[in-house]
């Protein structure tokens, strides 16, 4: 019952008081506002945009001392309403972005470039993971550099489902 | 197709030059745009209009500056550039020419 979190907002110094509800409807809706701007090269900001909006809401419950509750986390996200993104021009079907590297983020053991061998050819990372150490090893660690090489150049991509959803949807003329 | 649904498309399409003619007598920030276009019974959400501002910015017909809030983060107020001005002058052309067609059809 009295569990409570605190919510960050960008923009917002202060955190603000909440229950673990209001702390995952906000979730689902930011997740839910990301995947929407995908395609939209302001979506970052766009979303900080939203976070600020949402705290501006929140200020004057969390004067009232009490932590948000999830009822009252809903009613103030369906008041800043769900996201219409605009599409400036509509994305030609048929040709897809296709394979690529990067690194992944969700289930890394250290970078995540492991994951991203293995998403790119649909390995088992747990192979992927024992051929590179072995081969490190063996190469008395020059793999190693190649690895932090990649560190560096590989963009990084937050989950394997993520990956997947980049290669495969249609790429915009 | 309800007469709603009907309307509610071409209500989607008012919302840009709605922002564009909120923002034409003095800069607001997205607050205050909400505030107007309430006002004249065009209520939206910062869910589709922060979209939109960004769009119409990378179009360059907005362009914004930050300015201190009295209270909380500070604000991006939104101005019009020569060329959105120039495409609401548009828009309120065309739109007087289609009020007049359907005011004036069959007569």
């Amino acid at each position: 019952m009295d569990a409570k979190v605190s919510l960050q907002l960008s923009g917002h110094a202060a955190a603000f008081p909440a229950t673990p509800e209001a702390q995952a409807s906000l979730r689902r809706y930011l997740d839910e506002a990301r995947t929407q701007l995908r395609e939209d090269p302001d979506g970052d900001e766009i979303v900080r945009d939203l976070e600020v909006s949402i705290g501006d809401r929140l200020v004057g419950l969390r004067d009232q001392g009490d932590p948000v509750t999830g009822t009252q986390m809903a009613a103030i996200l369906s008041e800043v309403g769900a996201i219409s993104p605009t599409r400036a021009q509509t994305p030609v079907h048929g040709a897809t972005r296709g394979r690529f590297f990067c690194r992944i983020t969700e289930g890394k053991w250290f970078g995540g470039i492991c994951l991203g061998i293995a998403a790119y050819g649909e390995f088992r990372v747990d192979w992927v993971r024992t051929v590179v150490l072995l081969l490190t090893l063996f190469t008395g660690g020059i793999l190693g550099l190649v690895y932090l090489v990649l560190l560096l150049v590989l963009p990084v991509v937050p989950t394997v489902r993520e990956y997947e959803h980049r290669r495969d949807e249609p790429q915009s003329s | 197709m309800s007469a709603d649904a009907k309307l509610a498309g071409l209500r989607r399409g008012l919302l840009e030059p709605l922002v564009l003619a909120a923002i034409e007598p003095k800069e607001r920030y997205a607050a205050e745009i909400l505030v107007s276009l309430r006002r004249v019974g065009f209520p939206a959400q910062e869910g589709s209009l922060y979209p939109l501002l960004s769009k119409l910015r990378r179009e360059g017909l907005v362009y914004h500056e930050w300015r201190e809030s009295p209270s909380g983060p500070p604000r991006k107020y939104f101005s019009l550039t020569g060329s959105g001005r120039r495409q609401l002058a548009e828009f309120r052309d065309h739109w007087s020419g289609l009020s007049r067609m359907i005011s004036t059809i069959g007569e």
